[in-house]
């Protein structure tokens, strides 16, 4: 296999030289600190990271399933007020229900049976919308702008077509490549700005897919599937991994090349099992339900008081005439709606909130392969 | 020191002020009318001029009123002209008449002249997916397989020297440097994310003058709306020696007051939920144009506010009274309304149809083959009118030329060698290229003429069936 790192003793001769320079030529200064330098401080991230990213994927089409792209609105929403400028957001529905006939409020999406938000709103940007939502091209965005040094990749991951499996491989046009190559594009050269998914490595990404799912797959409208391992062999991608059949326990020494952090959230029926193959560092995910669980919308009651039963459908606004919000994104919402930019609220105080009584299904959360403690 | 700080500053804004005046202007128009059924046609109309200004390569180098994004697109995808609609709903021929600008079909129309470079074919395809990028929508769906480059339809509509005596040649021929193409996507929806970036390509935006009256959610809840970007390039003087790119940006809609309260009348308020607080500062013309009714009971309708201005407006033999609202004149805020004394509105029992429509629908049944027929009316009583028509199909339906059949079903029988002039058609290739039938018709007066063609349905790859197969496809 093709290495493209120093050897080990070259490196450590390497660190121990910058480190000796560091400390005898560099005089030390110490800043004093000031309640006004601790404030500014305050502002740069405890994390390391420079710039925010978020990738919002609502996969089903047909106006039965308005509670997913709600679902993905609020999230998108929810970023937008937190200060992700529209130029970082990926939004991908499947379907338009805002302007669908069926739609007795034009242009609005409701997240709630009493209205109380317009999700639409007057200024948003979808930029994957309709029959462009496809598995190709969730992944060709997500790996589209690929770094030189990914040397080699081995299909072993199959896009589902009703049956019919290809190979991830011919898709990605696989070869082995050296330093000295061009990148590998993936997505089209005439691919616009608005549509790709232009991080670096200091990019934290907020990755949010909702739709139907089931154990270890992930179902785009009604036609194709996605599966864990194609999440994780995306992602793999994102870190710029060496990734083979044989090497597979192999923990990954090199960093991520195309992100910082990752927070991989998803909210489908079995939703944990689609991030149960993933081993690429510092991502963080969360599921809304276990393997074997539905996952539930909301039931609220015309006199606006909760309770639950464990029949889908629930949540149903009656004159829009379907559910409209899944039980795991609303009480992400009540906690994310109680915080704005200025909040220093934490994951950790995010995830304690999640009741799987209220939620009706058990909630994950998989931080194993992140590095930073969740309640910093 | 404060003394030739502040004459420096005058002099610059000065030469700044000048030379914006001589570069660019921005006009906005609303016009209203009622129609025979009770509904509200509204049709709002921006017009950006930039002069060409050649710096380098570019045809432009500085851009202020008129958007970057458009003019940069126009420029490196060398495109002449070009022409976007997003429409949805049906324009009613029968019951509305005749739109002030040209009609599209629903779903999205691009048309566009590209200079004919080597690279005009991968210019049209960056083209399609630069519009879709900046629209939020599906354009790059506009390919080989949908794009048709039509013959004899569509009249390109810049450069065009309209002084110039009209029984000379046009001095400036489109045609030889530029070629036309055009694709639809029928099954596009329109919502908000394409109307805001549209608005945001107004200078004012949505904050000032007419176009702050455009609310997406009246707006999309109307019988029929279409949004339109025309970009041309015009000849300032008569000699075309001062050539502009005008950017016409178009919202077509026709509401339904009867819907709601079972009256005709309207304002700003019930139509737009809106009032217009204030004009725009940058427009050299801002008004509202609502032609007037033609009843001329007294007090059968009335307007508020009263009109500062009015105009007269031939159609035809007919003349309309057009009241004219300059909004940098009316008292801010701007809620103008129309009350109609009546009770309940009747429906007129008379359909008003327009002289000349046209009828297009399938005919036959099942997944193996079917028919496509027009329906082509003519209701002049003397005149014979010469039509263009233009289809394109897609290439899953394979057309048999030799059904293909023109002929009067109503009216004085013409043969089928007199009614048409000339033909252009082009087959399908499969997964390629759509079919293309342009033909040029003379309908006799007083007459329905008959255009039908049929065809197979290929068999497709179930991976070549759209996502939601049980609705079909969308034709046109």
């Amino acid at each position: 296999m093709p290495s493209t790192r120093p050897t080990p003793p070259c490196l450590l001769l390497l660190l121990f030289v910058a480190c000796a320079l560091t400390f005898l030529c560099l005089p030390s200064f110490a800043t004093p600190s000031t309640p006004t330098a601790d404030v500014v401080d305050g502002f740069f991230s405890r994390g390391g990271h420079t710039n925010n990213w978020a990738v919002l994927v609502c996969t089903s089409r047909f106006w039965f399933n308005y509670r997913h792209i709600a679902n993905t609105l609020s999230m998108y929403r929810t970023v937008k007020r937190l200060g992700i400028p529209d130029s970082n957001i990926i939004l991908m529905l499947a379907d338009d229900v805002a302007c669908n006939p069926r739609n007795k409020f034009p242009a609005t999406v409701f997240n709630n049976a009493a209205r109380l938000l317009d999700l639409y709103g007057e200024n948003v940007e979808v930029d994957y919308r309709g029959y462009e939502v496809t598995v190709e091209n969730f992944i060709r965005m997500l790996t589209g702008e690929l770094r030189r040094w990914v040397s080699y990749l081995v299909g072993c991951v199959k896009v589902q077509r009703l049956g019919t499996p290809a190979k991830l491989s011919s898709i990605m046009k696989l070869h082995p490549q050296t330093p000295s190559q061009p990148p590998l594009g993936r997505v089209s050269p005439d691919t616009p700005r608005s549509k790709r998914l232009l991080t670096d490595d200091r990019s934290n990404i907020f990755i949010y897919m909702t739709g139907h799912g089931g154990n270890e797959f992930l179902k785009f409208q009604d036609a194709e599937e996605i599966n864990g391992s194609s999440v994780e062999v995306t992602v793999g991608i994102l870190t710029a991994l060496f990734l083979a059949r044989d090497v597979l326990n192999q923990s990954p020494i090199i960093p991520p090349a195309r992100y910082h952090e990752m927070l991989f959230m998803i909210d489908t029926c079995q939703a944990n099992t689609m991030y149960s193959q993933i081993y690429s560092p510092n991502i963080l995910s969360t599921g809304s339900s276990r393997l074997g669980e539905s996952s539930y919308s909301v039931v609220l009651s015309r006199l606006l008081s909760l309770s639950i039963t464990f029949a889908p459908q629930h949540h149903t606004d009656f004159d829009i005439g379907v559910a409209v919000i899944d039980s795991y994104t609303y009480y992400n919402l009540e906690f994310l709606e109680n915080i704005d930019m200025s909040s220093n609220a934490t994951l950790k105080q995010l995830f304690d909130s999640y009741d799987a009584v209220k939620i009706s299904s058990q909630p994950g959360i998989r931080d194993d392969l992140f590095k930073r403690p969740l309640d910093k | 020191m404060q003394l030739t700080h502040l004459i420096t500053q005058s002099i610059v804004a000065c030469t700044v002020a000048t030379l914006a005046v001589a570069k660019e202007s921005f006009d906005e128009e609303l016009v209203l009318k009622s129609l025979a059924d009770g509904k509200l046609f509204t049709h709002f109309q921006f017009t950006t001029r930039l002069d060409y200004e050649p710096s380098g390569d570019a045809l432009f180098s500085h851009y202020g009123l008129f958007p970057k994004a458009i003019g940069q697109i126009i420029q490196r995808y060398g495109a002449r002209e070009l022409h976007l609609t997003f429409t949805q709903g049906r324009w009613n021929y029968e019951d509305w008449g005749y739109p002030i600008a040209q009609s599209a079909g629903t779903g999205v129309e691009l048309w566009a002249w590209m200079y004919r470079t080597e690279s005009i074919e991968p210019n049209w395809k960056a083209l399609t997916n630069a519009l879709s990028g900046l629209f939020c929508a599906s354009l790059n769906f506009i390919d080989e397989t949908i794009t048709s480059r039509p013959r004899m339809s569509f009249r390109p509509e810049g450069f065009y020297n309209e002084q110039a005596d009209p029984m000379h040649e046009r001095q400036d021929d489109p045609s030889d440097d530029s070629e036309l193409r055009y694709g639809s996507l029928p099954h596009e929806s329109v919502c908000t994310e394409n109307l805001t970036p549209w608005i945001k390509l107004l200078p004012c935006k949505a904050k000032a003058g007419v176009s702050t009256l455009l609310n997406a959610h009246k707006l999309y809840d109307t019988n029929f709306h279409s949004m339109a970007i025309h970009v041309r390039p015009v000849c300032k003087d008569v000699d075309c020696n001062q050539k502009q790119l005008e950017l016409v940006q178009t919202v077509t809609s026709v509401f339904d007051p009867v819907r709601v309260t079972a009256r005709r009348e309207w304002s700003f308020q019930s139509l737009f939920d809106r009032k217009i607080e204030r004009s725009c500062a940058v427009a050299s013309l801002s008004r509202v144009l609502v032609l007037l009714p033609t009843i001329t009971e007294d007090n059968a309708w009335q307007i508020f506010p009263s009109a500062d201005d009015s105009m007269m407006y031939k159609v035809g033999e007919e003349t309309r009274q057009v009241a004219v609202y300059d909004l940098a004149k009316v008292h801010v805020p701007f809620d103008l309304q129309m009350i109609w004394q009546e009770h309940i509105f009747l429906f007129p029992l008379q359909p008003s149809f327009p002289p000349f429509f046209a009828h297009r629908y399938f005919t036959g049944y099942g997944q193996e083959r079917g028919g496509l027929t027009v329906n082509i009316v003519n209701q002049n009583p003397n005149e014979t009118v010469p039509v263009i028509y233009f289809d394109s199909i897609p290439w899953y339906l394979k057309l048999y030329l030799h059904t293909l059949k023109v002929s009067v079903t109503w009216g004085q029988d013409v043969r089928q060698d007199d009614l048409i002039k000339q033909t252009y058609y082009q087959p399908a290739v499969d997964r390629s290229r759509p079919s293309v039938l342009e033909m040029w018709l003379t309908l006799p007066p007083n007459s329905v003429t008959t255009v039908s063609i049929e065809f197979d349905k290929v068999f497709l790859k179930y991976t070549e069936h759209r996502p939601d197969a049980n609705r079909g496809f969308d034709v046109g």
